[in-house]
């Protein structure tokens, strides 16, 4: 078989690349597992307060929550339209998903300085650690997926990133909807539980 | 072979958005503490599983951002496997942890 762009011949029925970013992401499965785990094992354990319920916002949360479930609208309908070969539309849902990741990680950064003035630190306490650790890892996963849609961006931009390039988006897009996965379960886990007792 | 497959049209992923902001305003709307007091009194039987509750819905988001808009639904065999694997092993561990610390009780 001709290993042209579109396909590419391989005894397991899927490119190399894709199968490679499927296997780090079920790595990335166990390290935010490992993460999670720990934030629960530690949960209500902390001997000195500020506590959980004494800094959570449920309205700055749910905000952000929105915003990056709605990204991920974005980005499937930025490769909808990469592998339509429409570049405008595909550079505008490109640019729309980075901008849903930047409100993110900007409700993420009012969110812990609002900690920090109510005397949550990394040091203070488990719960300081624990959630710190947790949720500062993956608002480093989502600014390093707003780096490489933007990356994405400049190359549509320059008519760099055709249709035939559609795996170099899809690729991407894998990643920014694993952020929004485990967020999906941070939000329930950390927040939702919290509320809900 | 190739890795040729039909691409989901945009309907789909509409369906698909509209259902998970859905999910997450009924999640959102379990803690607010207006509806969270009203069903204590009047439901207790939702009150005692809300935790479960929320989880299985969070499961739900999670599996249809995999399949529908991660594609997973049409990446067989080996990608569910390298995936899947792993992310059954953490759900397990965060499962057995919340039974272990007692975090279902509400």
């Amino acid at each position: 078989m001709s290993a042209d762009a579109h396909t590419e011949y391989t005894s397991l029925g899927i490119p190399h690349r894709k199968l490679g970013f499927w296997t780090f992401l079920g790595s990335e499965c166990m390290f935010f597992g490992t993460l999670i785990g720990t934030y629960l094992s530690y949960r209500g354990k902390s001997l000195t307060g500020p506590y959980p319920h004494e800094t959570f916002s449920v309205q700055v949360t749910t905000i952000s929550t929105f915003t990056l479930l709605a990204s991920s609208f974005f980005m499937v309908m930025a490769l909808h339209y990469v592998r339509e070969g429409k570049r405008f539309a595909a550079g505008a849902w490109l640019l729309a998903t980075a901008a849903g990741g930047l409100i993110f990680v900007g409700f993420q950064s009012f969110e812990f300085t609002e900690f920090y003035h109510k005397g949550l630190s990394l040091s203070k306490n488990l719960y300081g650690t624990t959630f710190f650790v947790l949720t500062g890892f993956h608002g480093a996963h989502v600014s390093g997926g707003i780096l490489w849609l933007l990356s994405l961006f400049v190359m549509n931009a320059q008519g760099k990133l055709p249709k035939e390039k559609e795996m170099d988006v899809e690729i991407a897009g894998l990643y920014w909807h694993f952020v929004d996965i485990v967020w999906i379960i941070i939000f329930t886990v950390v927040y939702l539980v919290e509320f809900a007792q | 072979m190739s890795d040729s497959h039909a691409h989901p049209p945009v309907s789909l992923y509409v369906k698909v958005i509209s259902t998970l902001t859905v999910i997450t305003a009924f999640e959102i709307a379990l803690i607010l503490p207006g509806i969270k007091a009203w069903y204590r009194a009047e439901l207790p039987a939702l009150a005692a599983n809300v935790v479960p509750i929320l989880l299985i819905m969070s499961a739900a988001k999670f599996w249809a951002v995999v399949y529908f808009f991660m594609h997973l639904r049409q990446d067989h065999g080996t990608p569910r496997m390298v995936f899947g694997f792993p992310l059954g092993l953490a759900a397990l561990m965060i499962l057995v942890l919340m039974l272990l610390n007692g975090h279902f009780v509400s």
